[in-house]
């Protein structure tokens, strides 16, 4: 997809009919869209995802209300959206607009050929194959809400990043589906076997614990969501104290992030080292055990070896050659029946022979080899103890530091700080209730799993009940190996892309990053930045803002790999431009410049829509050979200038106004540069 | 796959590139069938329901198993 024009029009600020061309050279892929704080980048950016897909970014406030207030009380009220964009060689144009004096809005689409418009039916189903739903918001992007993305405890997101660009959707829906369907079949057989004594209470109890299943996968959803949405509700608390106008509840709210990020990671060593504990039991525990036992035995064969009680100080080889040859080693001749022969001959009895030599050796070795491994296990437990009381105990000098810090934070006298504390606290508390409810929830579904299993095996194991019940309980056999087989590839999927991502990611911060750090990903997809050593670092928010957009890129790289796949298990790629709002925040002049440097090669074709304080100076210089095509978003004022200053912006040569007072209405006014 | 076997099925691949194919088994064929359906749901009809796409697939399967059985 190459974006080739966008027609607002009365949507939020922008006040009449309005149009950008988009940049769709090559060499100057670039739109760049100046826009100060309120003049409508944000808006911009949610105009063409509702055009498409009649969705906003989740930091669009009020999206109810998107009709301009300027045209409220005017004869005519179109609020309307179009977009034309390229795709496979052809023109197409997408508009949505909303119905007048309704929430809902009509989208249709149009093939441009020649001057001809011809509307393209199932509108909505071209536009999910050219650009899916899901993998839009990695190329539609609200950069403000890029640190969620690859946060310590943002694992689901980046999870959930990668399933939609590799298009995941049909395949869940299809598990989900599959699912539910079982579900009534459990209960058809459940009725069938309603008169089969021995079995109906096993179908019945199979049916339920498949009802339960389903509902408890479905409140584990809920709570991961909800889990997830509290953890973003905690971030822009986060950024509120970040912006807040009152310096100590800044310094203040700023360590404790870092405390608790350092905590967090501490902790996460600290699982690490408990489940090396968990393993190292379970592997060798059985030898510390076993020592004492090994002792004695080991002492016995050596004190019983020494007194020549074992193995025997008679060979069976030596005895049988004795008898063979007749005489004893003194000379005494052994005859047949003699007693002297009697006596010899029951040596055999006792006499060591070959096996029992290996034998014995064998059972020395491994006693000693006990020994040994008790030995190795009590050294190595020894080593992991001493790791976990020392994480013990920096765990808890760092929660001391944290809940001074929180103390004193609380105690700042002002009612807006008061405010925002008590909302982290109950914030924080909501939570630590989520976790704990999927916890108990996950522990329900555990228990359900092993019921289900238990009534499958007596219900094979009770007979060929009826025919249908038999053929029935077929079919949810195969159900269930499509189940399994559909979870299986998607999971082989994920952790193939998971490594593939971290591939990418670190590709580009080893070419970007000042530090010689680089990403790895562990079994819950959290994100870790760690050193040459493996040793995982606390990031910086500049550091932190780097790697999300690197991971971006990375994703909308594996979307443009993938743009030729079949489509027949996933949704299959695409190549689309990466439209981007806000995205150097917290980068210094250093970063800015790597981002700029990487950001236009990430896609086929680049819209920034930047402040002036994020473009100025060294974003203006890495970008300024790249922009094909720039726009300046004016604020109009009804309010008069009075003793404002002058809000203009330098670019090239040319000065521009970016406010503009005593105008009829506030809105918001594209201006081309020129 | 050891490096050897590799090759080996390198050099079957130049005289016949069909060895390259992945087998597909009759569960990965209903798996296809059902994921057809879901897109032509998901994407084409939001109109539709849940239950209609799951009836759907319900048809599918119970034609394409009892005509396998």
């Amino acid at each position: 997809m190459l974006l080739k024009s966008l027609e607002i029009e009365n949507f939020r600020q922008f006040l009449g009919k309005q149009r950008i061309d988009f940049a769709t050279d090559p060499d100057r892929n670039v739109t760049l869209i100046h826009g100060e704080n309120g003049t409508g980048k944000t808006t911009l950016l949610n105009a063409i995802l509702w055009c498409f897909f009649d969705d906003f970014t989740a930091n669009f406030q009020r999206p109810d209300e998107i009709l301009c207030k300027g045209v409220r009380n005017a004869r005519t009220n179109d609020c309307k959206v179009a977009v034309s964009f390229e795709h496979d060689d052809k023109t197409y144009l997408a508009s949505r607009h909303l119905v007048p004096g309704s929430r809902t809005t009509r989208f249709k689409l149009f093939r441009l050929d020649r001057g001809n418009h011809t509307e393209v039916p199932n509108a909505t189903s071209l536009i999910n194959s050219i650009l899916p739903k899901d993998m839009s918001r990695y190329f539609f992007f609200h950069g403000e809400g890029i640190s969620s993305i690859s946060d310590l405890k943002g694992g689901e997101k980046f999870r959930r990043a990668i399933r939609d660009i590799l298009g995941f959707t049909f395949a869940e829906s299809a598990i989900s589906d599959l699912q539910q369907i079982k579900l009534v079949y459990a209960k058809r057989v459940a009725e069938l076997l309603r008169e089969d004594e021995a079995l109906r209470d096993t179908a019945q109890q199979k049916a339920a614990a498949e009802e339960e299943l389903l509902r408890l996968r479905q409140q584990l959803e809920a709570l991961t969501s909800l889990v997830q949405s509290l953890d973003e509700e905690k971030r822009r608390l986060d950024d509120r104290f970040a912006n807040s106008k009152n310096a100590d509840a800044k310094m203040l709210k700023t360590e404790i992030n870092r405390i608790s990020r350092v905590e967090d990671d501490l902790l996460r060593q600290h699982r690490e080292a408990s489940a090396e504990r968990q393993g190292l039991v379970a592997r060798y525990g059985w030898s510390a055990f076993g020592v004492g036992l090994a002792k004695l035995g080991l002492d016995f064969i050596d004190e019983a070896t020494m007194t020549g009680r074992i193995p025997s100080p008679f060979q069976e080889t030596f005895v049988a050659d004795l008898l063979g040859s007749g005489q004893c080693v003194c000379g005494r001749p052994l005859h047949e029946g003699s007693l002297e022969r009697a006596r010899i001959a029951a040596l055999i009895e006792t006499a060591t022979t070959a096996a029992i030599s290996q034998r014995l050796m064998r059972a020395r070795s491994a006693a000693a080899n006990i020994k040994g491994r008790a030995q190795e296990f009590l050294d190595e437990l020894k080593k992991i103890e001493s790791r976990r009381k020392h994480l013990d105990d920096k765990i808890g000098e760092e929660e001391i530091r944290r809940t001074e810090l929180e103390g004193r934070l609380s105690g700042i006298d002002e009612a807006e700080i008061k405010a925002m504390v008590e909302q982290l606290s109950a914030l924080t508390r909501r939570v630590a209730a989520a976790h704990e409810e999927r916890g108990r929830c996950a522990a329900r579904i555990d228990d359900q799993n092993q019921i289900l299993d238990r009534c499958k095996r007596e219900l094979l194991r009770g007979g060929p009940g009826s025919a249908q019940a038999n053929k029935l309980n077929a079919f949810q056999a195969v159900l269930d190996s499509m189940i399994k087989r559909c979870q299986s590839r998607l999971e082989d999927l994920e952790k193939n892309a998971k490594k593939s991502i971290a591939l990418s990611v670190n590709k580009m911060l080893k070419e970007f990053s000042r530090k010689d750090y680089s990403i790895r990903v562990d079994s819950t997809f959290e994100f870790h930045l760690v050193t040459e050593a493996g040793e995982i670092v606390a990031r910086s928010n500049g550091e932190n803002l780097l790697l999300n957009l690197s991971f971006v890129s990375a994703l909308i790289e594996m979307a443009r790999n993938r743009e030729k796949a079949s489509g027949e298990f996933l949704v299959q790629g695409t190549v689309a431009p990466f439209v981007i709002d806000a995205p150097f925040g917290e980068l210094d002049e250093q970063y800015k410049a790597v981002t700029v440097e990487f950001l236009p090669r990430t896609a086929k074709q680049l819209v920034l829509l930047l402040s002036s304080s994020h473009w100025k100076g060294t974003v203006d210089e890495a970008l300024r050979d790249r922009i094909g095509s720039e726009y300046i978003l004016v604020s109009h004022q009804k309010v008069e200038q009075g003793s404002k200053p002058d809000d203009k912006i330098k670019i090239g040569k040319r000065m521009y106004a970016q406010s503009i007072y005593g105008q009829a209405n506030d809105c918001t006014q594209i201006v081309e540069v020129a | 796959m050891t490096v050897d076997e590799i090759k080996e099925l390198l050099r079957k691949a130049k005289d016949d590139p069909s060895v390259l194919e992945v087998e597909t088994d009759a569960i990965d064929k209903l798996l296809a069938g059902v994921v057809r359906i879901e897109k032509k749901h998901l994407y084409g009809m939001e109109a539709q329901s849940g239950k209609k796409r799951r009836e759907e697939i319900l048809e599918f399967l119970e034609a394409q198993i009892a005509g396998g059985s």
